[in-house]
Parts: C-alpha cells; sequence; structure tokens
C-alpha cells in the first residue's frame, strides 16, 4: 500500500486537489467568541470572510485536538499504510504536537510527523508533492527526505494591507517592529525559519506586492524545477495580479504555480486582502 | 588724495580683505536672502554666503599668516569646511582655485591678484557640472575679467577693487536678461549680489579717494514670508575639546556655551580648558569656543546611534542612511523609517559641508546613502561626500523629503543588498511629488500670474492657484493625477494645524473617487503642503 499524506487545513489545499491526491485533513478550530467551528467543515471560507468584514467579536484559531489526529490515522493504520503527516510550523501553531500526541495511540505504526516551518501555501507546495511521490510509490523515507531537501529551500512572502490581524494572534514572530510606525505602511513578511521575519514597507500595496515578487523570483535558480504557491485572503484579484508579476519576472515558465485561497484558520490571523508567495525548489 | 595706497597684499592684508567683506556681507545677508529667486522661498543665500566667507575668515585668523599663500590656503580650507547651499559651494571652490594660483607667494600686486581671481572662477566653472549665466559665476567672471584688465596698468588696490565693483553690478543687472526666472520674478541675482556686497565691503575697507557711493546697497525685495520658531529637541551629539590658548577663563566658556546644549562641563585653566557638553549643534558649540582660543582634540558622536547600537535590535545590513530633512514631522518620519542621521535644513544657520560629513562619519556601516532632499543641497551633499573618509557615501539625488522617502522605502525593501543609487533615484522619481506654498511676493512665472499672499501650487515646474488653499490642493491632486486612483500623502507644513490636513484630506477623498489619502505633519517652513502620489 502506497504511504498516505495527513497534513491539517492551514495547508490551504483545494478540496478537489485533497481527493484526488488521497490527503487527509485534518481541520483546525475557528472561533467566534464562545461559537467553535471546525475550519473548512462547518465553516466555508466564503462565510468566514462576510462574518469577518460584519465586525463585532474578533475570531481565534485553536489546533484540533489529539483525538482528531487519531482518529485521522485509525483507517490508515487499519489499512496498514504508512503515514506522514505534514504540518503548520510549530512556531506558528502547537498542531504538530496533537498530530505526535495523536500518533502515541499507534506506538506499533510508522507514523512520521513532519514540521513544514511554513504555512498556508507553502505548506501546500510540501504536502502535494509529499502526495505525488506517495502516488508513484515512494516510500516514507525517500519522501521524509524529499521533505527535508524541499523545507531547507524554500522561501516565502507575504504582503498585508494590515498587520494588526497577525499581531492580534501572537504570530508575528520577529516582525514586531513593523508596527507603531508613524507612516501607515504595507508590511512584507518573510517566513524564515517555521516564523515571521519583517522583510520590508512599502507606502502602497502595489508596491508590495512588487516586493514580494522580486523577492521570491531573486530565489528561483532554474524555473522549470520551481513549484510555486501564491495565496490571498478572500481576495482573487490581487492573486492574480502577483501571478501576473510572477511571470513577468520570471525568465521562463515555472514548473507550477498554484493559486489558492487561504480558509478561515489562515484568514484570522492574515486579515482580508492580504497575498503571500510560497516556493520551493 | 588720500595719505596712502595700498599697493602690496601679504597674509595678513588678504585677511582684512576677507575680514571687511564678510562683515559687508553679514549686514547685508537678509537682503540677499530676500533676493533669492521666487518661486520656493527658501531665502537663504545671503545667510549662507556669509556662513560661508566667515568659516574662511576663521580659519585665516586662526593660521596666522603673513604669507599671503599660507592665508588663501587657511581661507580655502575654512570656507570649503563652511560651505553652505550651492553660492557657498561655489565661493569655497573660487578661493581654492584663487589659493592654487598664490601658493608660491609671498604678498600680492594687483596684477596677481587679478590673476588668482580669474583662476578661482575657472576652478568654480570647472566644478559644476554645468554653470548656469545669470548666476554669481556670469557676476565673478565679469568682475575677473574686468581687473585683469585693469591690473595691466593699475597697482593701487583700492581702483582696481572700485573697477571690479563697477563691472561685478553692470554683469548684475545683466542676470535678469540671462536667466528669465529672475526676469518674471522681477529681480536680480542673489549670489551675484552676494558677490558685489563681499567686494564692496573690501573697497569701503580700503583707502580711497572716489566716492563712495556704488549702486549698493540695494533695498530689499520682499519681506520674509515665515518666521523661525524655536525648536527644541533632545540632545544627540556628545561633543567634547580641549580649548587650548583660551582667552577667558572657564567661567566665561561656560556662559558662552550654556545656552547651546546641556550635561556642560567646562574643567581646566591657564589657557587650556576641557569642554564637553550635549548638543544638537555641535559646529555651533565649536564655532563659539573657537572665537575664545583654539579648539583640538575635538571629539563627536552621535548619542542616539550609540544608544541605537546598543540598545534595540536592529535588522544586520550593510548600509545606512544620513538624509536632510526641512522640519520636526519630517525627522521624525525619517528617523522611524530607520534613517540613521537626520539633518534639518531648516535650522537657523543652513547646512553646512562640515554637518554632513560629520553626521556621515557618525554612521557605522561602510556604506552610506546620502538624502539631501533639495536641488539646492545637491552640491553640498557632493562636497561632502568627497570628504568623508573610510565609508563609501553615495548622493542619491532626492529633490525633495517626499522623494526622499520613497527612496527609503525602496532601501527598505533591499535591506541586504547595496541597491545602486540608479535604482533609489528611480524609486524615488516613480513617485509623483507636488506641493502648495503661500507666495512670497508678485510675480510672474510660466505665464501665470501671482500675487504675494495667495496659494499657489507646483506641480513640476508647472504653477497653478486657485484661491484658497483647500482648491489649491484638490487642483493639484488632479494635475498629479491623482483621478487615476492611487496613494495620495499630504506632509502638512510648520503652518497649518492638524484638523486643516484633515478636512484638506476629507475633501480630496470626497472628490476625487479611488483615491487613497493619508495625512502626515512635517513640519517644514516653506510650504503649506507637500504632496506625494504613489501606484
Amino acid at each position: 500500500m502506497s504511504v498516505a499524506i495527513v497534513t491539517d487545513s492551514t495547508a490551504d489545499l483545494d478540496p478537489a486537489v485533497a481527493r484526488e491526491l488521497g490527503i487527509a485533513v485534518v481541520p483546525l478550530f475557528v472561533n467566534f467568541g464562545e461559537q467553535r467551528f471546525l475550519d473548512g467543515v462547518e465553516l466555508a471560507r466564503e462565510a468566514f470572510f462576510a462574518r469577518m468584514a460584519a465586525g463585532g467579536v474578533l475570531p481565534s484559531t485553536s489546533q484540533p485536538t489529539a483525538q482528531a489526529f487519531e482518529d485521522a490515522y485509525r483507517p490508515l493504520v487499519e489499512a496498514k499504510r504508512e503515514i506522514v503527516s505534514v504540518h503548520i510550523s510549530a512556531k506558528l501553531s502547537g498542531t504538530i504536537n496533537a498530530a505526535s500526541a495523536g500518533a502515541q495511540a499507534f506506538s506499533q505504526h510508522r507514523i512520521e510527523c513532519f514540521d513544514s516551518q511554513t504555512a498556508t501555501a507553502g505548506l501546500g507546495l510540501l504536502v502535494t508533492g509529499a502526495a505525488r511521490m506517495a502516488r508513484d510509490g515512494g516510500g516514507v523515507d525517500e519522501i521524509l527526505a524529499a521533505l527535508h531537501a524541499w523545507r531547507a529551500s524554500q522561501h516565502g512572502y507575504a504582503v498585508f494591507p494590515d498587520l494588526n490581524h497577525l499581531a492580534r494572534g501572537g504570530r508575528l514572530g520577529k516582525a514586531k517592529a513593523l508596527i507603531g510606525g508613524i507612516l501607515r505602511i504595507v508590511a512584507i513578511i518573510e517566513v524564515k525559519d517555521g516564523e515571521a521575519h519583517e522583510f520590508g514597507k512599502a507606502r502602497t500595496f502595489s508596491r508590495g506586492l512588487d516586493d514580494v515578487a522580486d523577492a521570491a523570483v531573486a530565489h528561483v535558480m532554474h524555473p522549470e524545477r520551481a513549484r510555486l504557491g501564491v495565496v490571498h485572503t478572500n481576495a482573487p484579484q490581487i492573486a492574480a495580479g502577483l501571478v501576473e508579476r510572477l511571470r513577468a519576472r520570471l525568465p521562463s515558465p515555472a514548473q507550477e504555480i498554484t493559486v489558492v485561497a487561504a480558509g478561515p484558520s489562515i484568514g484570522v490571523h492574515g486579515g482580508p486582502g492580504a497575498a503571500g508567495v510560497f516556493s520551493v525548489g | 588724495m588720500s595719505a596712502w595706497t595700498v599697493t602690496l597684499a601679504d597674509g595678513r592684508a588678504l585677511r582684512r580683505f576677507l575680514a571687511a567683506g564678510t562683515f559687508f556681507l553679514r549686514k547685508y545677508r537678509q537682503v540677499v536672502n530676500d533676493l533669492n529667486v521666487f518661486p520656493v522661498p527658501d531665502g537663504d543665500t545671503g545667510s549662507n554666503m556669509y556662513l560661508t566667507v566667515r568659516g574662511a575668515l576663521l580659519e585665516v585668523r586662526k593660521a596666522h599668516a603673513s604669507g599671503v599663500a599660507e592665508a588663501a590656503a587657511a581661507a580655502a580650507m575654512g570656507s570649503l569646511m563652511g560651505a553652505r547651499g550651492n553660492s557657498g559651494v561655489i565661493i569655497s571652490q573660487m578661493l581654492r582655485g584663487f589659493a592654487h594660483s598664490v601658493r608660491h607667494k609671498q604678498a600680492l600686486e594687483t596684477f596677481d591678484f587679478a590673476v588668482a581671481l580669474r583662476d578661482g572662477v575657472a576652478a568654480a566653472r570647472a566644478a559644476l557640472l554645468k554653470p548656469v549665466e545669470g548666476t554669481i559665476i556670469s557676476v565673478a567672471q565679469a568682475a575677473a575679467d574686468a581687473a585683469y584688465k585693469l591690473s595691466l596698468r593699475e597697482a593701487d588696490f583700492y581702483h582696481l577693487i572700485a573697477g571690479m565693483v563697477k563691472q561685478a553690478n553692470e554683469a548684475l543687472e545683466r542676470t535678469p536678461e540671462q536667466l528669465p526666472v529672475l526676469k518674471e520674478a522681477g529681480v536680480v541675482d542673489s549670489g551675484g549680489t552676494g558677490f558685489v556686497y563681499f567686494f564692496e565691503g573690501i573697497l569701503r575697507f580700503l583707502p580711497g579717494n572716489l566716492a563712495r557711493t556704488t549702486a549698493f546697497p540695494r533695498r530689499p525685495q520682499r519681506s520674509a514670508v515665515f518666521s523661525a520658531k524655536q525648536r527644541v529637541e533632545e540632545h544627540r551629539f556628545c561633543t567634547e575639546f580641549v580649548l587650548e590658548e583660551s582667552r577667558c577663563d572657564d567661567r566665561r566658556l561656560r556662559t558662552e556655551l550654556d545656552s547651546l546644549g546641556d550635561s556642560l562641563l567646562v574643567i581646566g585653566g591657564e589657557g587650556v580648558l576641557k569642554v564637553h557638553i550635549h548638543t544638537d549643534e555641535p559646529e555651533r558649540v565649536t564655532a563659539a569656543a573657537a572665537a575664545l582660543g583654539r579648539v583640538t582634540r575635538l571629539k563627536v558622536d552621535n548619542m542616539e546611534r550609540q544608544h541605537n547600537v546598543m540598545v534595540v535590535e536592529r535588522p544586520s545590513k550593510p548600509w545606512g542612511v544620513v538624509a536632510v530633512v526641512p522640519g520636526a514631522g519630517f525627522a521624525e518620519i525619517y528617523r522611524d523609517l530607520g534613517a540613521e542621521v537626520v539633518l534639518r535644513s531648516d535650522g537657523h544657520a543652513g547646512l553646512s559641508v562640515r554637518d554632513v560629513v560629520l553626521a556621515s562619519n557618525s554612521v557605522l556601516e561602510p556604506v552610506v546613502y546620502l538624502l539631501p532632499n533639495d536641488p539646492n543641497l545637491l552640491l553640498v551633499a557632493r562636497e561632502a561626500a568627497a570628504l568623508v573618509q573610510g565609508r563609501e557615501v553615495r548622493v542619491v539625488a532626492t529633490r525633495d523629503p517626499a522623494h526622499g522617502i520613497g527612496a527609503l522605502f525602496a532601501l527598505g525593501a533591499r535591506a541586504h543588498e547595496e541597491p545602486s543609487v540608479e535604482e533609489l533615484e528611480a524609486a524615488a522619481r516613480s513617485m509623483v511629488v507636488g506641493s502648495v506654498f503661500l507666495a512670497g511676493k508678485d510675480a510672474m512665472f510660466g505665464g501665470i500670474a501671482i500675487s504675494r499672499g495667495e496659494f499657489t501650487g507646483l506641480v513640476g515646474s508647472e504653477m497653478l492657484t486657485e484661491g484658497t488653499i483647500d482648491a489649491t490642493v484638490l487642483a493639484v491632486a488632479r494635475r498629479m493625477g491623482g483621478e487615476d486612483g492611487g496613494l495620495l500623502t499630504l506632509y502638512y507644513g510648520a503652518a497649518q494645524k492638524e484638523r486643516d490636513a484633515e478636512r484638506v484630506a476629507q475633501r480630496l477623498r470626497t472628490e476625487i473617487a479611488h483615491l487613497e489619502v493619508q495625512y502626515y505633519y512635517g513640519g517644514q517652513p516653506n510650504s503649506e503642503y507637500v504632496i506625494s502620489l504613489e501606484r
């Protein structure tokens, strides 16, 4: 049996892609005050952003329970499939702890929990890459070796019209200096070593997108082997603009440019109207 | 007839010439300031010229030279370090050329003096990228040529300089014909006027037998449009030096320096005093002290910089930024955006090459990006950049503080690289900038009649006026292309209030769809609004 790939809802996988590649997705929780929803299951993306825009109580997220992971792993274990479980950076969420706690229930079975040190489209690139290897008959060790290589070569940049969402959720990491300045700015974050770092500031969002595209393309040595993931929080037109910028800057077409719409758990921290680009290879 | 004449000028004579010219320029500097060409009323030519020649004089006094070569070299050095503004840099180049010409001489006859003047003007021309006729260069050229012709038969310095001043005056009267912008504004060139004043001062000092009337002094062309406000800032420079051969005791020195800073310490006696002070104006401190003795072992440290290095975790980068800004608000914004040293161009003394050199030296990084933010400060910046040692100073030719902010953002996006000056200038230029100010006098500009006291908009070289300040800002925003959307930023000047800026911003938002409008305090004294548009 092929190796099973498990991830969490912060990978912002398109459900059709997850189904096609047989990836199991464990949802985080999105909370509006006392109300608690399973990300993407009980709360759809459109409904979430509409509710966020309506104002009122600000949403928060919480990691899945260990039980949720145990429940996700159980059918795979029973099918005698080895598991690689790839998750959002441990510096951004405790999800991977819940995953490894869930894996404890199957101590006789091989379940590898892997910290992607990234999130959203970046995590998506790692997960879909791993799933394709698994589909083509790759073993656990082979997949893990590839994941390590991808993790070492990945880059992520995002531009935020309002950094307060990230700050409120405590996900600002080493980019704290970007808030509290005199001029209102568009903040550019780099995801590095699993957390947010200050990359730069721009005066306008359009300039911020230029800077993000410049930064991402600067790391692409061989476009034909590069996989890029563009993410947006309820702003498909902005994502389209970013893809356009990337295409214009790349010397030849990239192997892959996937556009994903961030779900509620990423949306809580990014706030609406943000966009980013992640790359591996 | 006078009882005696001057036919040979040695080092002491040169010092007296310089003192007389400096005195006269000091007396009439405001007249020169007021001639400073419309439209932008940054009227500081006279002050800049005075401070530059004063720098030369102070250095010559320190040199105690009897030979003219040594005295001229000291004057050239002093003016170079004291050079403020374009005219100051031109004067310092003239003095440098003069000094080079007389470098082997003990004393000058009129012919030597005239040749050295011509060499001085040639040196100044060579230093300018594009010498413009109708400015101080034309006036100085006419004066030097006249001196040369006269010196072939005239041995008396009084007659030589009288002839020079006459020709210089005539050249000055021609400047509006040479430079249309002067004609439209109805003034003669300010730098040229300062030049004539300087020689007029020498003339009046010399014993002569001609009637003491030349075309001067002129009447002021307009009154100042703004009053300098007292500004209080935290003191940033820890300044220490030893005053040798002091002509005062510690108590007197303390009284002299007390108003210039805090944490003042003066110790010692018997001709040697050690001084420690925290100040924003190390140059004023040393100048005040220099009048009372010889300043040695000067050490100026930027405390803000030290503080930052010790306390604040900064992203490591290979470069630092020195910026010149025209107001307290801009200064805060620039510091906030990470500029290591922010100099103010709106201080009472103007900005000297020395200020910029000191600032660049206080940056720790090996590459310094220098943002002059004013076309009039570009020469000063380049001059300073050439004098800084041990660091590579790159002058980014930003034309105003809004452009500079564009360059800073471009730098911030490349924190780990060393972007080229061209890249940064392109980033600055991608921003459309305009301004609204209060016209200082009646004038014609680009075919538009502007009355004194009228709010005037400026976009590129185009002027417009719409009566009220709000309507003028709106017209400027439209002319800048605001109707195509983008981010419009208003930086309001010292004379505007926050609620005025808020009202104007609100009106812009209402009347121009798809335009994001933000407003900040710039604090600049010479305009009501600096406006930038970015996409």
